[in-house]
């Protein structure tokens, strides 16, 4: 069984870091953008293990260890491919200066406590909380033990129950399974406890590719200072896994600005935002707002992006069209473009105030005032990108304006779904602000990390 | 397109300072959150692998599992946080709070008897145990009169 759960992580994560070797071959390039890389190879290795399991649903009419052999052709496929393509070779960048090593050194401490925490809240919730036990590992029980009646477990939504939520979690999940050959919940902790990893490593590797390898361990601190992320530690949800899919996408496309590979990187970035979209419905809303924020500021990288974000959103489709029932996308997106609403302008004051009060209550723990842990370093992330943007350079700044913009329009969505959808959709809304925190965390710490002056301007250079 | 090729970029000792004094909040914080953090991992219940709710209701739920169809609708008798154990050890079968002519009821009894709960079922329809519930977890099966 140990052996099935290392194969059952890894072999996906090999899969996704040889598919974005195949693409974009870079080697000896920076550390940064290794972790950068290596954050979102496992991130693309879960989504296309989940496409794989979804496919083996339809053919084979239920999982088994079919799958793990899939899996392994797969691998074997992109090996080849990716020992046939030439690698640019780069240079490796300076060394690290005292202030990196000490800022690494205090960062790498935290993450060991964090890891403490993770582990103590994992064990405490072996199953996650209530809402990961009634969806997302309900869901990937159904695929696993469903056979051809996989769908049922999507039937009807009832209290707890969100079948209208995607499935990348959920399947890979399941294949983990097929490699241990049984429905054991250790699989849902652990696959918790590697995207908690990946999600820090690839917000480090994103600002540290961008901006130098001191201000990604800056990014990797403020990453581990909100409470609203350390709170969803154990709890198995998706809302991490989505805001780092989603970070990763808008990392990629600030990357094509400065890099060579620049329809490789659109590509990558379209296919990550549509990823995050097909892990959870919040991803949707961070799809949406990159796609107006690339219209608006990169509109050369648009058609990349569509291209990329074609495999995942047709999975997405086919989900939300044919598998979800009544309730689900196809009546968000009616309600949404439904006229009245958007006319009550005293109803989206009330919305807005509500969700201003939200965001700006303190909130108490224990009895203990705790705004500094809702908001986490945002307040000193915010200050400093304030006056820190005014120290960049002009390209430097240009950088920062994709992610910035994502980000305010992402949050503006999250108020106007509330604003608009009604209460019987209230999956979509989002009520837990917490969640929506925790969605749009690493993307705000991306934008903001990138309003301050680097120590390198940009990432080195590369030749497709 | 811009020019890759800046290399280190020499920050002015005012923007060397705005970036340490940013640095110096940030891990202040991160350090506090996280540490109260372990502080509180630290007092959790190390309930561990097989001693939580869910866990706890695996081999209830075990034995039903095994006879009902894996297409079977069950409806449900409970709290919020027993549907949510029973929607996820019943998996892939669609459960749903009692209310439409489903074939089965489960119950999450936590002390009622079964007696108790036949009591509280819709008249209409007739209710027979169903072979295969454990201890803890009874089902009963809906019949129209």
């Amino acid at each position: 069984m140990t052996v099935g759960f290392v194969l059952g992580v890894c072999v996906p994560w090999a899969i996704g870091a040889l598919a974005l070797r195949s693409v974009w071959p870079v080697t000896r390039a920076s550390n940064c953008l290794h972790a950068l890389r290596a954050g979102l190879g496992f991130f693309l290795g879960a989504g296309i293990v989940s496409l794989m399991t979804v496919g083996a649903l339809l053919a084979l009419r239920g999982l088994d260890g079919r799958l793990p052999l899939a899996e392994l052709a797969l691998l074997a496929l992109l090996a080849f491919v990716s020992w046939l393509r030439t690698a640019t070779v780069e240079d490796g960048g300076s060394r690290a200066d005292g202030r990196t090593i000490l800022a690494g050194t205090v960062t790498l401490l935290l993450v060991g406590f964090a890891m403490f925490v993770l582990l103590a809240r994992t064990r405490a919730l072996p199953h996650g909380d209530t809402e990961a036990v009634t969806i997302w590992n309900a869901h990937a029980r159904s695929l696993y033990l469903g056979g051809a009646d996989w769908r049922c477990g999507f039937g009807e939504a009832g209290p707890n129950g969100l079948p209208q939520e995607p499935l990348l979690v959920s399947a890979f999940v399941g294949q983990l399974w097929c490699w241990i050959g049984a429905a054991d919940a250790h699989a849902c902790a652990t696959v918790h406890v590697f995207v908690t990893l990946a999600s820090a490593v690839l917000v480090f590797g994103a600002v540290g590719a961008l901006r130098g390898a001191f201000l990604g361990w800056l990014a990797a601190l403020a990453w581990l200072g909100s409470w609203s992320v350390l709170g969803r530690f154990g709890t198995q949800g998706v809302d991490l896994a989505t805001g780092s899919l989603s970070a990763g996408a808008v990392a990629l496309l600030v990357l094509a600005r400065v890099r060579d590979e620049k329809l490789t990187l659109a590509l990558l970035a379209g296919t990550f935002a549509a990823a995050a979209a097909w892990t959870a419905p919040a991803g949707l809303i961070t799809l949406a707002a990159s796609l107006i924020a690339a219209l608006l500021v990169e509109p050369r990288r648009l058609p990349g992006f569509v291209l990329g974000a074609v495999p995942f959103t047709a999975a997405l489709a086919w989900f939300a069209f044919t598998v979800a029932p009544a309730g689900g996308l196809p009546d968000v997106l009616r309600e949404l473009t439904a006229h009245e609403r958007w006319n009550d302008t005293a109803a989206l004051q009330r919305t807005l105030s509500e969700f201003g009060a939200e965001l700006a209550h303190p909130g108490f723990r224990g009895g203990e005032l705790v705004a500094l842990e809702t908001l986490g370093a945002l307040p000193f992330l915010g200050a400093g990108a304030l006056i820190g943007f005014w120290f960049t350079r002009r390209r430097e700044g240009r950088q920062a304006l994709f992610p910035l913009l994502t980000c305010a329009l992402a949050l503006g969505m999250h108020v106007a779904l509330r604003h608009c959808l009604s209460a019987d959709l209230a999956w979509m809304r989002h009520a837990n602000l917490e969640r929506t925190i925790v969605q749009l965390w690493p993307l705000a710490v991306l934008a903001l990390c990138l309003c301050l002056p680097g120590t390198r301007a940009v990432a080195q250079p590369g030749r497709a | 397109m811009e020019s890759p090729a800046d290399g280190d970029v020499r920050l002015s000792g005012l923007a060397r300072t705005w970036l340490a004094l940013v640095t110096l909040g940030v891990a202040f914080v991160a350090v506090r959150n996280v540490v109260t953090a372990a502080d509180d991992a630290v007092g959790l219940p190390g309930r561990g692998w097989g001693a939580d709710e869910v866990e706890r209701a695996r081999e209830e739920y075990a034995a039903l599992a095994e006879r009902l169809p894996r297409a079977a609708p069950v409806a449900f008798v409970g709290t919020e946080q027993e549907l949510a154990i029973a929607r996820y050890w019943l998996a892939p079968r669609p459960v749903t709070a009692l209310a439409a002519d489903t074939r089965c009821v489960v119950v999450a009894t936590h002390g009622r008897s079964a007696v108790q709960i036949a009591a509280t079922l819709p008249a209409d329809r007739e209710w027979t145990p169903f072979t295969g519930a454990a201890v803890n977890v009874i089902a009963f099966e809906g019949r129209p009169r």
